[in-house]
């Protein structure tokens, strides 16, 4: 899994975890609306544009009938994902579905841009005296960032970041000491893993636990929830009032000051400017490439000497080379590889089976590590990787064989995508995954049996219903058995429709 | 065993397959002034536009780094409405900030609220403003003589388009304005144009589809062009949909569409058009294969003669790069591959049909009634005698 659907997932957790009303109260803001939205699954994205502008309830069972059989589970993922967020409402007189008034109304009003003109913040409209520069923003949100990632490392002689920060570090387990005085705090494994996830997950990681924090001062969740995603929708670059905000928010912006997420000149201004890491806060993955590989330059060696984005290159023998001395790096590499020699300017190391195994002993997945390396890769592994894909369709082509999928019904995703862009070695990134296989060899499922079917149609039915929804995990035809994982979607489905059937 | 991790690895792919990657949409507005006065009743200009514009927005709403591009076509040639290279979209946002009055009663006033999301703003905005330009400007000059059909060459620049920003690094283009500013500089200088290609290595890959939203009735669009862009759209496996206003199907939109996984709707009824664009419309490419398209399966497959340019149902064709004809050209040659016809084929498609109905009475006496309806289906003479054999070198 990436680490855009990681930050999606526990957004979206958090979302789904609040009550009824406050979530109703969330969609009266249509900077909310627009946020939520963008962090929805694709399908449920569709279903929900369908509805907009449809004043009737839709019946579930045409619903049913926009998809193939094959997006059974999608489908039913995604009406999940909407009725746990109360997007959708059921319509008792028409048995169909509708999505929430206040959401409905809300969101058309985005759209057609005919919603309160300062649901997107307030532009300053007087020019600042001082202007501010989009690079001195940057600069800004990297140094204040770097500042916090730099202390979880540990590195001497940086700046201690402020005491609401540490406070938010420690309640988050990302560091762990006794008392509250910086000195005495030391990373942990989850620290380990945060450490290596993308900005935009760090970022969400600190700022639900800011949430969390916000219940116990008593400060109104869907206030702060909808500054957040307010500051998602503003401009770089642009100023904007603080005179329009509610003062649960002005309390805020202090704390967002320390996290780098928005630039006020002092604590008294009257406007501000949200810095890159706040533009991006509701872009997925793709989206934040710029600013974290912007922020990679700065967090990483001297940023005046490096405009290339990564300095990790991998060989095939597993041998590892970093051109590299910050320390934030150096400790991150040195989470999953065995590192033998410094030098002023890089670092070499061996990525062995002890070594990822301590990694994934620590909680961090297989995936990580890969991802880490590949955004992480020297432009020049970059560049080889592209020339070898090059060479390959072209190969491909010259021999007639058709990859670029000539034929208007080639739907299948594996024609689709038939060479990759391969940027670490693949014998690398296989082994990386095995070792994590090696640790689990067993999988568990927690489901139900179905046995003891009268004749083979039922069971044929049933069981070939059961892999539609994608919960069937095991079926044997012979035995006439199969077995049903616990989804609560899946087994209730599995459960209606044998019911129905009898 | 197998099943168990098979069920497992499966689930990993879903997940992969669904997730949803930035996507480019390409809207094509066919502007022939015909076929507009023809619907004047059922729909105007404005009302579908203020429905495009919404449906632009939700488009851009899906996610951050979704984009779009406007493009209107009309018999004065296709213009780029949206993104386009000459204006600057920072400024134009200053200066309506300045004078907000002025450009608001000037021009669109309904279309374009002040407080609108900027990514929306910015597009609805140049969209609006340049629409009312072009439309302008073909009002101004109609030029009877220029009777080209450009839906081609706006189907052409479209794909020209969306090749580049698939192949331009996604850290490049998060805003299209900069994605052109930066492609220009590198065609200035050779030192950013390498630049660019070191950095044109990005993991996420764009997704793409162009809509076309055509009222014309007129059959007569150049048919080569168009198939040589749906073979292209093919290729960079894009899918083109199609929204038909108008009286009749059209048939080569018809083919665009289906031979791309597209969507063809005829819309006879356009009042509600948003409720369309917002469903039927508004599939993407991540979700497309497991939707059922809401597409008609009755696709003309007419082609058109490459001397005449109009659509046969019937006709001659070569056999060395299966040029369609309708007619038996004067040179004897094929107008496409210029190979020579064999003299003696070509004396037998040009015989009299006469003779070749006794032929046939002879060969099998006992259709008489078959050979009763070649025989009057072939008294029309030479120039309209149609066979589907094939013409050998």
């Amino acid at each position: 899994m990436s680490s855009g659907n990681l930050f999606r997932a526990t957004v979206n957790e958090y979302l789904e975890g609040l009550p009824r009303p406050v979530q109703s109260k969330l969609y009266e803001a249509p900077a909310t609306c627009l946020s939520i939205f963008r962090l929805l699954p694709p399908m449920a994205k569709f279903y929900i544009m369908s509805m907009v502008f449809n004043d009737h309830a839709v019946a579930l069972r045409d619903l049913y009938k926009w998809t193939k059989p094959s997006a059974n589970k999608l489908q039913f993922e995604a009406l999940k994902r909407l009725k746990a967020l109360h997007l959708i409402e059921d319509d008792r007189q028409t048995k169909g579905i509708q999505l929430n008034a206040t959401f409905r109304k809300n969101f058309r009003d985005c759209l057609t841009g005919s919603q309160d003109p300062n649901a997107f913040g307030t532009l300053c409209i007087l020019p600042d005296k001082n202007k501010v520069e989009i690079s001195f923003l940057d600069t800004f949100a990297s140094q204040k960032w770097e500042t916090i990632l730099h202390f979880m490392v540990g590195t001497e002689s940086t700046a201690t970041p402020s005491k609401s920060v540490l406070s938010l570090l420690k309640k988050g387990e990302l560091m762990e000491g006794p008392g509250t005085s910086a000195t005495n705090l030391k990373i942990t494994n989850i620290g380990f893993q945060f450490l290596l996830q993308d900005v935009n997950v760090q970022i969400w990681t600190l700022l639900l636990q800011y949430l969390n924090l916000t219940q116990d001062l008593h400060m109104d969740p869907v206030d702060v929830l909808n500054f957040l995603f307010m500051l998602g929708s503003l401009e770089l670059g642009k100023s904007y009032m603080v005179s329009n905000l509610s003062d649960t928010q002005i309390s805020m912006l202090a704390d967002l000051r320390d996290y780098g997420l928005v630039y006020q000149r002092s604590d008294n201004s009257t406007r501000f400017y949200p810095t890159r890491l706040a533009t991006t806060l509701t872009s997925d993955s793709a989206a934040i490439k710029t600013p974290s590989n912007a922020l990679e330059q700065a967090v990483g060696p001297d940023t005046s000497t490096s405009s290339n984005q990564g300095s990790v290159i991998v060989e095939t023998n597993f041998k590892l080379y970093s051109y590299t001395n910050s320390p934030l790096e150096i400790a991150i590499l040195n989470l999953f590889v065995h590192l033998r020699t410094r030098f002023s300017n890089m670092v070499c190391g061996q990525i062995t089976r002890e070594s990822i195994r301590r990694a994934l002993y620590n909680g961090i997945t297989a995936d990580q590590i890969i991802k880490f390396l590949e955004t992480h890769a020297h432009p020049q592994m970059k560049i080889l990787a592209k020339e070898r894909l090059d060479k390959k369709i072209e190969f491909d082509t010259s021999h007639n064989i058709n990859t670029a999928g000539g034929a208007p019904q080639s739907k299948g995703k594996d024609s689709v995508s038939q060479h990759k862009l391969e940027i670490l070695p693949p014998n690398i990134v296989d082994q990386i995954r095995l070792w994590q296989l090696e640790l689990d060899r067993i999988q568990t499922y927690e489901g139900y049996l179905f046995k003891d079917f009268n004749n083979q149609h039922e069971y044929d039915s049933l069981s070939s219903y059961a892999s539609e929804v994608g919960d069937l995990i095991w079926s044997d035809k012979k035995k006439m058995k199969f077995f049903v994982s616990l989804s609560e979607i899946g087994l209730n489905q599995v459960m209606v429709f044998a019911n129905k059937k009898k | 065993m197998d099943a168990i991790s098979d069920s497992a690895f499966r689930e990993e792919i879903y997940q992969e397959g669904s997730n949803d990657d930035p996507s480019l949409l390409t809207v094509i507005l066919d502007l022939s002034p015909s076929g507009w006065y023809n619907i004047r009743d059922r729909i105007t200009i404005n009302e579908l536009v203020k429905a495009v514009l919404v449906f632009l927005n939700a488009h851009l709403s899906l996610n951050n780094s979704n984009q779009v591009a406007f493009i209107a076509s009309s018999l004065n040639g296709s213009k780029f409405l949206y993104p386009n290279p000459e204006r600057d979209y920072d400024k134009t946002q200053i200066s309506s900030n300045v004078e907000d009055v002025d450009s608001n009663t000037d021009s669109e006033p309904s279309f374009v609220n002040k407080g609108m999301y900027r990514q929306f703003r910015l597009v609805d905005e140049a969209v609006a403003e340049e629409l009312n330009k072009y439309i302008h400007d073909i009002s101004s000059n109609i030029d009877l003589k220029k009777q080209n059909a450009t839906l081609s060459g706006a189907l052409s620049m479209a794909l020209c388009y969306t090749n580049r920003m698939l192949t331009l690094d996604q850290s490049i283009t998060t805003t299209t304005a900069s994605a052109i500013n930066s492609t220009t500089n590198a065609t200035m200088a050779d030192s950013n144009n390498s630049s660019t290609t070191t950095t044109s290595t990005s993991i996420t890959s764009m997704k793409s589809r162009i809509l076309i939203i055509s009222a014309s009735d007129e059959d007569d669009v150049k048919y080569i062009p168009i198939m040589n862009s749906i073979f292209a759209a093919q290729k960079m496996k894009l899918s083109i949909d199609i929204v038909k206003l108008g009286h009749q199907d059209s048939s080569y939109l018809q083919q665009a569409s289906d031979a791309t996984n597209g969507i063809y709707l005829h819309i006879i009824d356009p009042r509600g058009i948003i409720q369309f664009l917002t469903t039927a419309f508004f599939i993407e490419p991540s979700i497309r294969q497991y939707i059922i398209l809401p597409t008609n399966s009755n696709v003309n497959y007419r082609a058109s003669c490459f001397i005449t340019g109009k659509s046969v149902d019937l006709g001659y064709v070569c056999s060395v790069c299966l040029c369609i004809m309708s007619i038996i050209p004067e040179t004897k040659m094929c107008p496409a591959c210029r190979s020579e016809f064999d003299p003696r084929i070509l004396a037998q498609l040009t015989q009299t049909p006469e003779v070749i109905s006794k032929k046939k009475r002879k060969l099998d006496a006992k259709g008489i009634e078959n050979g009763n309806g070649n025989g009057t289906g072939n008294t029309n003479g030479n120039g309209n005698f149609v066979t589907d054999r094939s013409v050998s070198t």
